[in-house]
């Protein structure tokens, strides 16, 4: 009698056990649901930043980490996060790449004349003001990679091309 | 994310051995810097960027890659050939260039022959 009695609640204090343990795993899916969820937000607006982001979650709250071109794409990988349900909060640990320095115009405009005649490229006029570059002229088809490649090679922040393509 | 508009041309750089490759999207322009291991390297990567941008007009993207020193590619000289016509199959680089890199080989640029193996500079 007794010892059935023991048993019992040994078999008792098992199960309670049991339960506290499963209670303490349950926390583990759900975590590795929302870190997917936050992973397929990230996907679904932009393959290439969720390939640049690391998720971990860890009761409910989403850490990333990794290192992103700029501030936009920190804050939209943060607001990406947060608006995955269930997430409790977001800790954005994301680091971002120092910016790109951008030549001065003088040293610009130097570069991609060199750059013209290195390439052997004529009629094109370049003109450099805030970083960027205007190509205006004409210029054939075959020659437009060249002229690209000028003003691309010449520490520009942005090149636009209104060349006349003959 | 221009990342995502230009990711075949991205793949490519990542692939083909660019060195110091830096990728970085900076007030709406990708901005793609590196060292090609070769001539033809670089000249595939801008192919391709011509292919995504056929007339190369949407300004949002600024390619600066250099070509790596002692990359040099040698050419053979088959009948028929003039510097002019060996030049016009390297981008960028003119018949002078090769003859400037050649002139310990050839007297004078309207005499090559064939068999002779010339040293095309990096443009």
């Amino acid at each position: 009698m007794q010892d059935r009695k023991s048993l019992r609640s040994i078999t008792a204090a098992l199960a309670f056990c049991l339960a506290a343990l499963l209670g303490a795993c349950q926390k583990g899916p759900d975590d590795a649901a929302l870190t997917t969820s936050v992973k397929s937000q990230l996907s679904a607006q932009s393959q290439a930043l969720a390939s640049m982001v690391n998720v971990e979650t860890k009761q409910g709250v989403v850490t990333l980490t990794g290192t992103v071109d700029n501030d936009a794409a920190k804050s939209q990988a943060e607001q990406a996060a947060k608006g995955v349900a269930n997430v409790k909060s977001v800790v954005n640990n994301l680091s971002v790449k120092p910016p790109i320095v951008v030549s001065e115009d003088p040293k610009i405009k130097s570069a991609v004349e060199a750059g013209m005649t290195k390439y052997d490229v004529k009629g094109v006029t370049a003109n450099v003001a805030d970083g960027q570059v205007t190509l205006t002229g004409e210029i054939p088809r075959a020659k437009l990679q060249d002229a690209m490649k000028a003003a691309n090679e010449a520490g520009a922040k942005k090149v636009v091309n209104q060349l006349t393509i003959k | 994310m221009l990342r995502d508009k230009y990711q075949s041309l991205i793949a490519m750089a990542e692939g083909n051995g660019v060195a110091d490759l830096n990728i970085q999207e900076q007030d709406n322009v990708l901005h793609i810097d590196g060292t090609a291991p070769s001539e033809a390297v670089k000249q595939q990567l801008w192919d391709e960027y011509n292919r995504l941008d056929p007339d190369m007009r949407s300004g949002d993207v600024v390619m600066n890659l250099e070509v790596a020193a002692g990359s040099e590619v040698f050419y053979t000289v088959v009948a028929g050939d003039s510097l002019s016509k060996i030049a016009t199959k390297y981008p960028g680089v003119t018949w002078q260039k090769i003859f400037e890199a050649n002139r310990d080989q050839i007297k004078n640029p309207d005499l090559i022959h064939p068999g002779q193996k010339l040293r095309i500079p990096t443009a």
